[in-house]
């Protein structure tokens, strides 16, 4: 191309792009493309604004791009619930006998939890909830960021893995490197439970995705009933957050929830503590700084610190102290009035100032123990 | 009958608006200035260690002689009570006439990771008080917690009460086995020595996480959908955004302090017990004496009303005094129904006590 000859995308800015993606979609998507969709995650919508996503996300900023991130993560479970309700609807008005609009309603919903059932659907309770992690969940990358990957310990299907694993577990340790070999041994039993607790985990948030859609049927059938209606889609989609949030709120104020969620932490966190000792003793043997150096230098830090404060607030006081009893203006006058006192006066002089000095010193450090902790002086003052 | 009064074709025209919206919001995003927080002049008038004491300039010709210590949460950011012009608790605590001093924890690292309650109660908070009393030669001063910071205020005035004229507790948990506390009950079989020793610190993420688990759906998902409709209007769309913002401002917890505060306060229940121990003190709600205002937040899901409204019963003043907001946790401090409410309630709570 010349210089000369213009692109027919020159005039267009960058975020005009954006809107013409979008509006090339809408002209060649309709009813009649969209219900030949089977049911699946991976529908029209879900797929373009994913490709969309894909092309456009590297020219955004961190921050923005993290929050377009969620959006269209969110956008996507939208689409998804808006394309299985279009087939819902189109199904319902493509009946005969409209009696059965609820017998056509609990299929449709008996489809949608079998999807949710499956794991190659795509769909997790995760996934819809908005990449929710648990609050630990997190610190799952921290374990493989020592010398050793133990990220392989997460494959819940690695086959490989769970052989070598109990290969592992059934041998006992031997010769000089025996405490080492119990301690990986160890380290492959508390992944595994770790691992145990997590598909526990998996599995009751994919049972509470299935009892939502069951809740929102019952609400859905109720609102049928009483002779409601929904009038727009983003309706449905409130009405599906409304319900998740509903079922999971009940379980998650559960004891059995709790236990739960105790075993999953408390176990990722001894996981993680041994898989660190293990890192700690290789780097040990190589003289190389670890961790707990690192923690015990920091400790003795604090401690220094918090006795610099405490000297601080000592050396406070006491200067507080002298100055408080320092000549006043009319001691002076009389001080420079016997100024042709003997030697023998000054020396006297001096050392009774040093005793004031010493009286204060130990009137603010008393001072300085009652405020910094009350109960002890309570407890000095009785035993005098 | 169909419940579904709305043609398929109506459902595509609403994902095309809903497409449409989220292209242009791409755009909106794009050329969004700077997220900007705190917007009250302030004057940093004491720091130790990540610590800084702010001063707030006046904004009426006349103040209150008392000031007030605002003592926020080691959780999130303390600008939340600054967000935005027009949007401030600090702001209209001023227009009301009132000094206002603020304690900024800063964001702790590794080499704080050793600290107590007993530093941040008993260290940082009296340090604080001691330099505002300094500076208005005075003997005590009023002091006002913020969540978290308002269960701290409690154990400081319980242990340091004549250094305290009033104290005001807003979204304070002063119960933490409520019935609907989640919060507490997602902490309750957690082996926090465990958690502290491995993780050193407790990352701001972490908590985060902790916090959105409360309401999945809502917070993490919908929140979203909605923005999408407000990307249109650049306002709106900086007012999420600074809300945003500050959600996930979160500094990390000093590893000791975490420790302390949760097996106390939320496994053990201990404020209400009487069995919080801060240093070689134990707190003692009941020592409280002098004038207290608590403030809670009706639809408040990680402070639960009750948990706050408790503190009536625990503490042993004769002028107690509780005020409901009809919010939740945050619109206390941001919305417009709160700064008409919270300030002047605050300000003429304490003129009557001057």
């Amino acid at each position: 191309m010349s210089n000369n000859e213009k692109n027919k995308t020159d005039d267009l800015n960058w975020s005009d792009f954006q809107e013409k993606y979008f509006d090339a979609l809408k002209s060649f998507n309709s009813a009649d493309t969209l219900f030949n969709n089977n049911s699946s995650a991976n529908s029209f919508w879900s797929s373009a604004i994913d490709q969309w996503w894909t092309s456009v996300k590297t020219g955004e900023n961190t921050h923005n791009e993290n929050l377009f991130e969620k959006i269209v993560g969110q956008s996507q479970n939208y689409y998804f619930l808006g394309e299985q309700f279009s087939n819902l609807i189109n199904g319902i008005s493509s009946l005969n006998n409209k009696k059965d609009v609820n017998s056509f309603i609990n299929k449709t919903f008996e489809d949608l939890q079998s999807m949710f059932s499956q794991k190659s659907s795509g769909l997790s309770w995760g996934s819809l909830s908005g990449a929710f992690d648990m609050p630990f969940a997190g610190m799952k990358n921290n374990t493989s960021d020592g010398m050793f990957d133990f990220s392989n310990m997460f494959d819940f299907n690695n086959a490989d893995m769970k052989a070598m694993r109990n290969k592992l577990l059934s041998m006992p340790g031997i010769g000089h490197s025996r405490e080492s070999q119990e301690k990986i041994q160890k380290l492959i039993k508390l992944g595994a439970i770790y691992q145990d607790n997590a598909i526990e985990n998996q599995e009751v948030m994919t049972q509470l995705s299935q009892d939502a859609l069951e809740l929102m049927r019952k609400k859905i059938l109720h609102m049928n009933k009483k002779g409601e209606n929904f009038e727009s889609m983003r309706q449905i989609y409130d009405l599906w957050v409304e319900s998740n949030e509903k079922v999971y709120a009940d379980h998650a104020f559960t004891n059995e929830y709790s236990e739960l969620n105790g075993r999953l932490v408390n176990s990722q966190m001894a996981f993680m503590k041994l898989s660190q000792e293990v890192n700690e003793d290789i780097l040990t043997a190589m003289n190389i700084p670890t961790n707990s150096t690192v923690n015990e230098l920091e400790r003795r830090h604090y401690e220094l610190r918090k006795k610099v404060k405490e000297l601080e607030s000592e050396l406070k006081a006491i200067k507080e102290g002298i100055s408080k009893q320092k000549p006043t203006k009319s001691d002076s006058v009389v001080k420079t009035k016997s100024v042709s006192t003997t030697k023998k006066k000054t020396a006297k002089k001096k050392v009774s100032k040093k005793k004031i000095v010493n009286k204060a010193a130990k009137a603010t450090k008393k001072k300085v123990q009652k405020k910094r902790s009350p109960a002890k002086k309570d407890v000095i003052e009785i035993k005098f | 009958m169909n419940p579904f009064q709305m043609t398929p074709n109506a459902i595509i025209n609403e994902i095309h608006e809903f497409n449409g919206k989220l292209a242009k919001g791409f755009n909106t995003l794009s050329n969004l200035d700077e997220i900007n927080v705190g917007v009250s002049e302030k004057e940093a008038v004491y720091s130790e260690d990540k610590l800084v004491l702010y001063h707030f300039k006046a904004r009426t010709k006349k103040q209150n002689s008392v000031p007030l210590l605002i003592v926020y949460a080691l959780v999130n950011r303390p600008y939340m009570a600054d967000l935005q012009d027009g949007r401030s608790m600090i702001q209209g605590l001023l227009d009301e006439g009132l000094d206002v001093y603020l304690i900024d924890w800063g964001y702790p690292d590794s080499a704080d990771k050793f600290l107590t309650l007993d530093d941040y109660i008993n260290g940082y908070i009296n340090q604080c008080v001691d330099v505002i009393c300094e500076r208005h030669n005075r003997k005590n001063i009023n002091m006002l917690g913020i969540c978290q910071g308002g269960a701290f205020s409690l154990c400081y005035t319980a242990l340091h009460q004549e250094k305290v004229k009033n104290l005001i507790t807003t979204v304070t948990p002063v119960d933490f086995h409520t019935s609907d506390d989640l919060l507490s009950r997602m902490t309750r079989n957690i082996d926090v020595d465990q958690v502290v020793d491995t993780m050193g610190n407790i990352s701001g993420d972490t908590l985060n996480m902790a916090f959105l688990s409360l309401k999945p759906y809502s917070l993490m998902g919908q929140k979203y959908v909605d923005l999408v409709n407000i990307l249109d209007d650049e306002e709106k769309t900086m007012n999420f955004m600074r809300m945003e913002k500050w959600i996930f401002d979160s500094p990390d917890q000093a590893g000791e302090a975490y420790r302390e505060f949760i097996k106390q306060f939320y496994q053990e229940n201990g404020l209400v017990k009487g069995t919080v121990k801060i240093g070689n003190d134990i707190v003692d709600l009941a020592k409280i004496k002098i004038p207290v205002l608590n403030i809670y937040a009706m639809h408040d899901h990680l402070v639960p009303p009750d948990s706050s409204k408790a503190l009536e019963g625990c503490v042993g003043s004769k002028d107690y005094e509780s005020l409901e907001f009809p919010g939740g946790h945050i619109g206390i401090y941001v919305s417009g129904k709160a700064q008409k409410m919270i300030p002047p309630a605050v300000a003429k709570w304490i003129e009557k006590r001057t």
